[in-house]
Formats: structure tokens, C-alpha cells, sequence
């Protein structure tokens, strides 16, 4: 045996009188000695990311992912906002959340929403008018109930 | 309710790849044409995804953790065996998940070796005394069940205490190197 490997074997000997059986590691034990053996690795994202392949390749063949593969991608899921989230991330959502959304609207008073006054037309102008009066008329059956 | 409704999807990653941590010990951590512990496990763990059934797992083979850990240790076996790293047959199933015995208690070479690095330990973590304990009452007892427990007789601590002083000890610097890292093969080419 190299000598290389004779320092791996007592190193390991280490670890196994440190920490026991791998077996019987629960908790933080379990959670040291991985951060010893795989720094930097994320174990819900992996699992996540396997999940997922799988559950592509079930859909890809019209089958339901099997129990086994929902139940893990939903306990791995990812946040929608990373702790490790750089500030030029945060400031890149934050920017496109308060950007006007284009395209169709359901409320007809925001399809005006960002346009400077000289866009206005008079036909727009007359339903600003009625959307305007329809609120008032709102607010004061309110007020009457 | 489901079998799989309780399972820590996260711990059973860890276990995984401490088990083939475990079993890929005296090999180059890359084996198999550049395929290393952190492969196996996700070799594992799609064929899982991918099976129907989950390899036909159910509690009364034990836990989901113990039942894949088998897996991984066969899957590490054959390709160490592709590797000419050990020998014997592919059909035995009769291999423990249990640690090797320690090197240090059968050859008077591992035992100088063991020494060297309670030492390089010693000179790491330097003055502070319960970290110095640990290391003796590591020295001082034998692998087994209950380590914090066992530690803990030992030192005069909690369990817990243990535990964190666990903590502690791997995160001076260069613990977890001259524990972990100096397995990282060497390159062989400059650059």
C-alpha cells in the first residue's frame, strides 16, 4: 500500500471513530460529516434535479410521474428567492416587477397606465371619462349602504 | 399512508454519499473512467427516479436509506472492480455497510500513521483543550455504535456537547483537509 493511501486510511480511520457507523448517523452528525466529504454540494438540488429528469422522461411517454418521483420533487423544491441571491439578481426582479406589464389587460383603466398625456386621444379621453364616473358612482353607493 | 410520504429526501442524499465515500476509500477519488462517488450516487438515485416501482422498495426491506445504501455499494463494487480495485464476486450481497476494520489496529505502518496525524491534529487545533480531549478520546475509544454517547463517557460531556465540538473541530482550518482532502488525486500533467 502507497504511503499516500496509508494517510487516507488513518484520515478515514478518523472519520469512522469520529462520527460511527454511517448507518446510524442522524442529524447534525450526518450533516457534518457531509459538509466533510461533499463541501458546496446542495443535496435537495440534486435530488431535485434527478427527480425532475425522471419525471420529464415519464411525461415524454404520456405516464404520470410515479409517486415516488412527485413526492420528491415537491419535498426539494426550490425557494422562488435563493438565500444565496447576488444584489444584482435581487435588483433584476425587483426592476421587472415594477416594470408596466404589455400586452392585454383585464382592467381597461391599466391599458392607460404609464402613458404620458399627449398619447391620450379624445376617444380615450371619453372612456377615462366613463371609467372615472363609474368609480364615483361606486364610491357613493358605498357610502349610502 | 404512503411509504414514501416520511422520507428526509436531503438526509438521504448525505447518507448516500457518505456511504460511497466510505466504500471508495484506497481508490483515486475519481475511478472508472473519471467516475467518482458523487456519479454513483447519482447513478443510483435516477435509476430510482426512473423505476416505476422504486426498485420494488417497501418498508418491510428496511429503510428507504439503508435499502439504497446497498445499492450504491454494489453499483461502487462493480466499478471498482471494472477498475481492477478489488476482487471477488459481483453477486455478493453479503458485504457489510459497516466501516472497515482500522487499518491502524492490524499494521504497525498504519499505526505510525495514525500517530502522524493525531499530531498534525493536535498542532492544528493548537490550545484549545476540549478540542484537544476529543481528539484524545477519539484516539482513546474503538469505532462502534453510540460514538457521542461513547465520547461523551470519556470526555465528561453531553452527547450534544459532543456533537458540537464535532462541529467545531471541523471547522478549523485545515481539519477538514488533512481529514478529507489529501485523498484528491494528484495531477499528473503541469498546469
Amino acid at each position: 500500500m502507497s504511503k499516500e493511501n496509508q494517510k487516507s486510511d488513518s484520515a478515514a480511520d478518523f472519520l469512522d471513530r469520529l462520527f460511527g457507523n454511517v448507518e446510524e448517523l442522524v442529524g447534525e452528525d450526518l450533516d457534518i460529516l457531509f459538509e466533510v466529504v461533499a463541501r458546496g454540494e446542495d443535496p435537495a438540488e440534486r435530488v431535485w434535479v434527478l427527480a425532475e429528469e425522471a419525471a420529464v422522461k415519464y411525461r415524454k411517454q404520456n405516464k404520470i410521474p410515479p409517486e415516488h418521483v412527485k413526492r420528491a420533487l415537491v419535498a426539494t423544491r426550490k425557494g422562488t428567492l435563493p438565500a444565496s441571491a447576488s444584489k444584482s439578481m435581487l435588483d433584476k426582479i425587483v426592476n421587472q416587477v415594477l416594470q408596466p406589464e404589455h400586452g392585454p389587460v383585464n382592467d381597461p383603466a391599466f391599458a392607460y397606465r404609464g402613458l404620458r398625456e399627449d398619447e391620450v386621444t379624445e376617444q380615450d379621453r371619453d372612456i377615462l371619462n366613463g371609467l372615472e364616473q363609474e368609480l364615483k358612482q361606486n364610491w357613493s353607493d358605498e357610502e349610502e349602504k | 399512508m404512503s411509504r414514501f410520504e416520511d422520507i428526509d429526501w436531503s438526509a438521504l442524499y448525505k447518507r448516500l454519499r457518505i456511504v460511497a465515500d466510505q466504500l471508495c476509500r484506497g481508490a483515486n477519488r475519481t475511478f472508472d473512467c473519471g467516475l467518482s462517488g458523487e456519479d454513483v450516487v447519482g447513478e443510483v438515485l435516477k435509476k430510482f427516479f426512473e423505476s416505476s416501482n422504486g426498485l420494488g422498495w417497501t418498508k418491510k426491506k428496511g429503510t428507504l436509506d439503508n435499502f439504497l445504501s446497498k445499492v450504491v455499494k454494489n453499483r461502487v463494487i462493480e466499478h471498482l472492480k471494472r477498475n481492477k480495485k478489488v476482487a471477488g464476486s459481483l453477486d455478493d450481497s453479503g458485504i457489510s455497510l459497516k466501516p472497515p476494520r482500522s487499518h491502524a489496529e492490524i499494521d504497525p505502518l498504519a499505526k505510525i500513521q495514525w500517530e502522524r496525524l493525531v499530531t498534525q491534529m493536535y498542532e492544528l487545533v493548537g490550545d484549545d483543550q476540549d478540542l484537544r480531549d476529543l481528539i484524545a478520546a477519539v484516539d482513546l475509544t474503538g469505532r462502534g455504535h453510540n460514538v457521542n454517547q461513547q465520547l461523551g463517557e470519556v470526555m465528561d460531556k453531553t452527547p450534544q456537547e459532543v456533537v458540537n465540538l464535532k462541529r467545531r473541530l471541523v471547522n478549523i482550518e485545515g481539519i477538514r483537509e488533512l481529514l478529507y482532502e489529501q485523498r484528491k488525486p494528484k495531477k499528473r500533467f503541469g498546469g
